[in-house]
C-alpha cells in the first residue's frame, strides 16, 4: 500500500529530514511513527500526502510513484488518504454533521450519497446526538471525533494520523483509539505519528521509529521505546 | 445541482464578508468602464460627424461675381478630368445651395444670417479624386484658372476636428488604463481578503481532496460578479451620454450630421459587459495564484 524506497528529503538551508529510508507498509496495517520531535515523523507524513516531494527516492502510493502524478491529480491521491490532526481543523462556523458533509461536498459527491454517508458515519464515531452542535460546544475527544469522522467519510485506502491524542486526557485517548483500531478492522491502513508512550505500549502494533530522519527500529509488535 | 447551489452560497457569502472592498472594486470597474464606453460612443459620433465628408478631399471656391462661363469653364475641366478617370466625382454648390448651408451652420446667430443673402456667398465644387495621394496635384491644377477663388482641402477641417477628438480621446484612454489597472489591483485585493478569510476552509478542502477547480471557482465567480456589475453600472453611463448625446442631434444645427445610433450603443455596451467579466476573471485569477500556493 505504502512504498518508501530509499527516501531522501533535504529543506532548504541544508537542512535534511529524512535519510535515505525504505519502508512498506501493507494494506490494513496498523503502524505507530515513533520518534523524538525533529526526528521526521511530520516529513514521512507531508511526502505521503504530495505537500512535500522527495528530494531523492520514490514514494509509492498504491503502488504509483507520487512524484510523478500531475499537479491535477493530486486532489485523486488525496481522495484516497484521510488526515487527522492534533489540533482537529474543524470549521469552527459549522456544525458537526456539515463539517463532515463539507469533506463530501466538495469532491463533489452528490446530495443524496451524502445524506445516507455523513449520518452512518457519525453513528459509527457515537456522535449523533451532537450532529446539530458547532465544534466549540463540544469536548476535545468529541471534535477528534468528529476529525476522523470527515476524514473517513470518503472510505479511504488509507488515514494519516498525526498526533491525534496530543490534546487529550488519558481516559478519552483510550476511547479515540478503539475508535481507530474499528477503523483499521475496516481495511484502512493506518499510520499514526505519536509522543504518547502508554498507548503504543498497550497496542502492540507495528512500531517504526525514526531519528534525526533515520529508520533505527522497525519492530512487528512493538513498544515504544527499546529500553522499556 | 448542488455543485452550484454550493458556489453559489459560498461566492454570496464571500461577496458580503467583504463588502465595503467588493463595492470599491465594482465602482472603479464602473467608472473606468464607463470612460472606455463614453470615448467608443464619441468616437461613433465623431466618426458619422465627418463620414459625409470624408470622400470629400477638396472644395474649389469661385469667386463670387465669377461670370457663368468661368464657371462652366471649371466644370468642363472636372468633367474631362471624370472621363480621364482621374476624379471619381465632383459636385456644384450654387449660391442658393451655399446659403442654404451656411443658415445652417450659423443658425444660433440669426444676426449673421440676417445681414448675408445668397448672392454674397461664392459658388464651389466639391471634389472627391480618384486617388487620394493626387489630391494636391488635382488641386493646383484649378489654382489658376479664370474665377477660382481659393482651395480649400476638406481635410483640413476634417483634420482638426479629429486632432481635438484624438487629444480628448487619448486623455480618456489613459485615464481609463489607469482606472482599469487599479481596479484589477482592487479585485486582487478582494480576492486575496476572500482567500484569507476562508483559509480553514481552503486547508481542508485541499486535504479532503478538492479539486484547483472546485477550490478556485467561487473567488472566480466572485471576481466576475463584480466585474459584472462594474460593466452594468458603466453601460448605464454610456446610455445617460447617449440621451445627452440625442438631445444634440435633434438641435439640427452644425451638429445635424453628428449622432449615435442604438446600434453603437448595443455593441459599445456588449464590449463594455465582455471587459468587466474578462477584468474580474482575470484580475481573480492573478489574485488566486500569488494567494493559494498549490
Amino acid at each position: 500500500m505504502i512504498r518508501f524506497e530509499t527516501v531522501s528529503k533535504a529543506y532548504k538551508g541544508e537542512v535534511v529530514a529524512l535519510r535515505e529510508l525504505s519502508l512498506e507498509i501493507g494494506k490494513g496495517e496498523f503502524v505507530f511513527l515513533v520518534g523524538p520531535s525533529g526526528s521526521g515523523k511530520s516529513t514521512f507524513l507531508k511526502l505521503l500526502l504530495r505537500d512535500e516531494v522527495a528530494t531523492d527516492g520514490r514514494v509509492l502510493v498504491a503502488g504509483r510513484d507520487i512524484a510523478r502524478l500531475g499537479s491535477w491529480k493530486v486532489p485523486q491521491l488525496r481522495r484516497n488518504i484521510g488526515c487527522v490532526f492534533q489540533d482537529f481543523k474543524l470549521l469552527p462556523n459549522k456544525t458537526v454533521y456539515e463539517n463532515v458533509a463539507f469533506a463530501l461536498e466538495v469532491i463533489g459527491r452528490p446530495r443524496s450519497i451524502i445524506t445516507t454517508q455523513v449520518p452512518q458515519i457519525l453513528d459509527l464515531v457515537g456522535l449523533t446526538p451532537k450532529a446539530g452542535n458547532f465544534p466549540a460546544e463540544l469536548s476535545g475527544g468529541e471534535q477528534q471525533r468528529v476529525s476522523i469522522a470527515r476524514a473517513f467519510v470518503n472510505r479511504p485506502l488509507i488515514l494519516l494520523a498525526d498526533e491525534p491524542t496530543g490534546n487529550l486526557d488519558p481516559a478519552t485517548t483510550v476511547g479515540i483509539m478503539r475508535l481507530l483500531d474499528r477503523i483499521n478492522r475496516t481495511g484502512t491502513t493506518i499510520v499514526m505519528a505519536t509522543h504518547d508512550q502508554r498507548i503504543v505500549d498497550a497496542m502492540r502494533r507495528r512500531v517504526v521509529e525514526l531519528d534525526h530522519g533515520s529508520l533505527v527500529r522497525d519492530q512487528a509488535r512493538g513498544v515504544y521505546g527499546v529500553g522499556s | 445541482m448542488s455543485r452550484f447551489a454550493y458556489f453559489f452560497r459560498e461566492t454570496m457569502i464571500s461577496l458580503r464578508r467583504n463588502l465595503g472592498m467588493t463595492i470599491a472594486g465594482i465602482l472603479t470597474v464602473g467608472v473606468s468602464l464607463a470612460l472606455f464606453g463614453g470615448i467608443l460612443l464619441m468616437q461613433q459620433l465623431v466618426n458619422h460627424g465627418t463620414a459625409k465628408w470624408k470622400d470629400v478631399k477638396f472644395e474649389i471656391f469661385m469667386n463670387v461675381d465669377a461670370p457663368q462661363p468661368q464657371i462652366d469653364g471649371v466644370e468642363q475641366e472636372l468633367a474631362a478630368l471624370v472621363d480621364r478617370g482621374e476624379i471619381r466625382s465632383f459636385e456644384f454648390l450654387s449660391k442658393e445651395e451655399a446659403y442654404a448651408e451656411f443658415t445652417r451652420i450659423f443658425e444660433d446667430e440669426p444676426a449673421l444670417i440676417e445681414s448675408t443673402t445668397a448672392d454674397v456667398l461664392p459658388t464651389s465644387f466639391r471634389v472627391v479624386p480618384a486617388e487620394v495621394e493626387n489630391t494636391k496635384d488635382l488641386a493646383l491644377r484649378f489654382d489658376a484658372m479664370p474665377g477660382v477663388d481659393k482651395l480649400l482641402t476638406a481635410q483640413e477641417v476634417i483634420d482638426r476636428i479629429i486632432d481635438v477628438t484624438t487629444f480628448v480621446r487619448w486623455v480618456f484612454i489613459t485615464m481609463a488604463v489607469i482606472l482599469l489597472s487599479s481596479s484589477i489591483f482592487l479585485i486582487m485585493n478582494t480576492i486575496r481578503l476572500a482567500t484569507f478569510a476562508r483559509r480553514r476552509e481552503i486547508e481542508v478542502m485541499k486535504l479532503v481532496g478538492a479539486s484547483n477547480s472546485f477550490v478556485r471557482i467561487p473567488f472566480m465567480a466572485e471576481g466576475l460578479v463584480q466585474g459584472v456589475i462594474g460593466a452594468g453600472l458603466a453601460v448605464g453611463g454610456v446610455y445617460a451620454l447617449k440621451l445627452v448625446l440625442g438631445t444634440i442631434e435633434s438641435t439640427d444645427g452644425l451638429w445635424r450630421d453628428f449622432y449615435v445610433t442604438s446600434g453603437d450603443f448595443t455593441w459599445i455596451s456588449m464590449l463594455v459587459l465582455l471587459i468587466g467579466a474578462a477584468i474580474g476573471v482575470v484580475a481573480s485569477l492573478i489574485g488566486l495564484f500569488r494567494f493559494l500556493d498549490d
